[in-house]
């Protein structure tokens, strides 16, 4: 069971790698995590250089996550295959904006397809030393909800990436949530 | 993507899930099979059959339904499993729900509990105003799904967080039982 497990996490991390690289990202795909279930699916990695975020310019704002890619994402199951759901199977790169509070979802064409929150969170204390980097980024899977019936439903997809040092960690969330 | 590599590993994934149920002397509802990772745990979460024949009326009447009784068969593995004292390890567990208590048991292969953690039993009931459509496939029969909707692990302190859901239709009505364990230091 293991290794069926390990050889699933090594063709996720090649088929996430081979994507993102075709949209000119580079992926920490050692973080790499997934939630199956018979309606929805994603695969979520953090996008790699989150590790040289320092805490305390994160939690005030002053790293620039304007616009930055965070996560890169794969989306599918058959609560996506209702023609009234607004995003469809495929890769699709989340952006964080914090001077709004706000992620982005955008498909592999480069179109923003959904919008929702973010949150940064800095557990349970910066790491003493400033710029000091930190160890290695991780993504969760923190909501997966599929809900369709009659061509109306609900979709709600959330992610962080955190990284963490030193007994801090620095995560960043982000929810997109799609009603229809 | 989707086909590639979900197909694939849905399939191994349940037959390992059925071999190992069947040494348990349990049967799967392999079409609800779940399966979910992160760096520090991954966790398979199959519902386990027989729950689509549950006396929905009785739910709706308000009576417990669910007395000892497997409602999912998980297997679990990573980091937080594999230090000392961590009260158990990888491997394969039963999830035995008890409604009236509310609580449900996370049973090893041996028929021991080696954790015990939270039981929520939802009732949806059936839709008024639906079209054919819809009232066709509800007359279809029941149908059984899985979803793990939790999987959090550290490994120091070692603890770890695992929540199942399964919901099962029958005519029209929805009931989702929800399981989480909380385990660790």
């Amino acid at each position: 069971m293991r290794e069926i497990q390990e050889r699933l996490r090594r063709q996720l991390s090649q088929a996430m790698v081979d994507a993102a690289r075709a949209e000119g990202l580079s992926l920490n795909v050692n973080g790499i995590a997934f939630d199956f279930d018979s309606e929805l699916s994603v695969v979520s990695a953090p996008v790699a250089g989150l590790e040289t975020l320092e805490a305390n310019s994160t939690l005030d704002g002053r790293d620039g996550l304007v616009g930055q890619p965070v996560m890169f994402w794969y989306l599918a199951g058959e609560s996506l295959d209702d023609e009234n759901v607004p995003l469809s199977e495929g890769f699709y790169t989340v952006l964080a904006n914090q001077e709004r509070g706000t992620v982005t979802l955008r498909n592999s064409n480069g179109n923003k397809v959904a919008e929702g929150r973010l949150k940064a969170c800095i557990r349970p204390s910066p790491p003493p030393w400033p710029g000091v980097a930190f160890f290695s980024a991780t993504a969760h899977i923190t909501t997966l909800e599929g809900n369709v019936k009659h061509g109306h439903g609900h979709i709600k997809v959330c992610g962080d990436a955190s990284v963490s040092a030193f007994g801090g960690s620095v995560s960043i969330e982000g929810c997109i949530e799609v009603d229809f | 993507m989707r086909v590639e590599i979900e197909d694939t590993f849905r399939r191994e994934l349940s037959q390992a899930m059925v071999e190992a149920a069947a040494a348990d002397q349990m049967e799967l509802y392999t079409n609800g099979i779940a399966f979910a990772g992160n760096p520090r745990l991954s966790v398979v979460s199959a519902p386990v059959a027989g729950l689509e024949t549950l006396d929905f009326k009785a739910i709706l009447d308000g009576r417990y339904v669910l007395q000892n009784t497997p409602v999912m068969y998980w297997y679990l593995a990573g980091e937080p499993l594999g230090d000392r004292p961590f009260p158990f390890s990888d491997g394969f567990y039963s999830v035995v729900a008890d409604q009236q208590s509310g609580i449900i048991a996370l049973r090893n292969r041996n028929g021991e509990s080696v954790a015990k953690g939270g039981l929520d039993v939802c009732i949806e009931p059936p839709l008024s105003g639906v079209g054919p459509r819809v009232a066709k496939k509800a007359a279809a029969g029941p149908t059984v799904s899985g979803k793990i909707t939790s999987v959090t692990g550290t490994w120091w302190p070692p603890h770890i967080k695992v929540c199942g859901q399964v919901t099962i239709k029958q005519s029209g009505v929805t009931v989702k039982v929800k399981a989480c364990i909380d385990a660790g230091f």
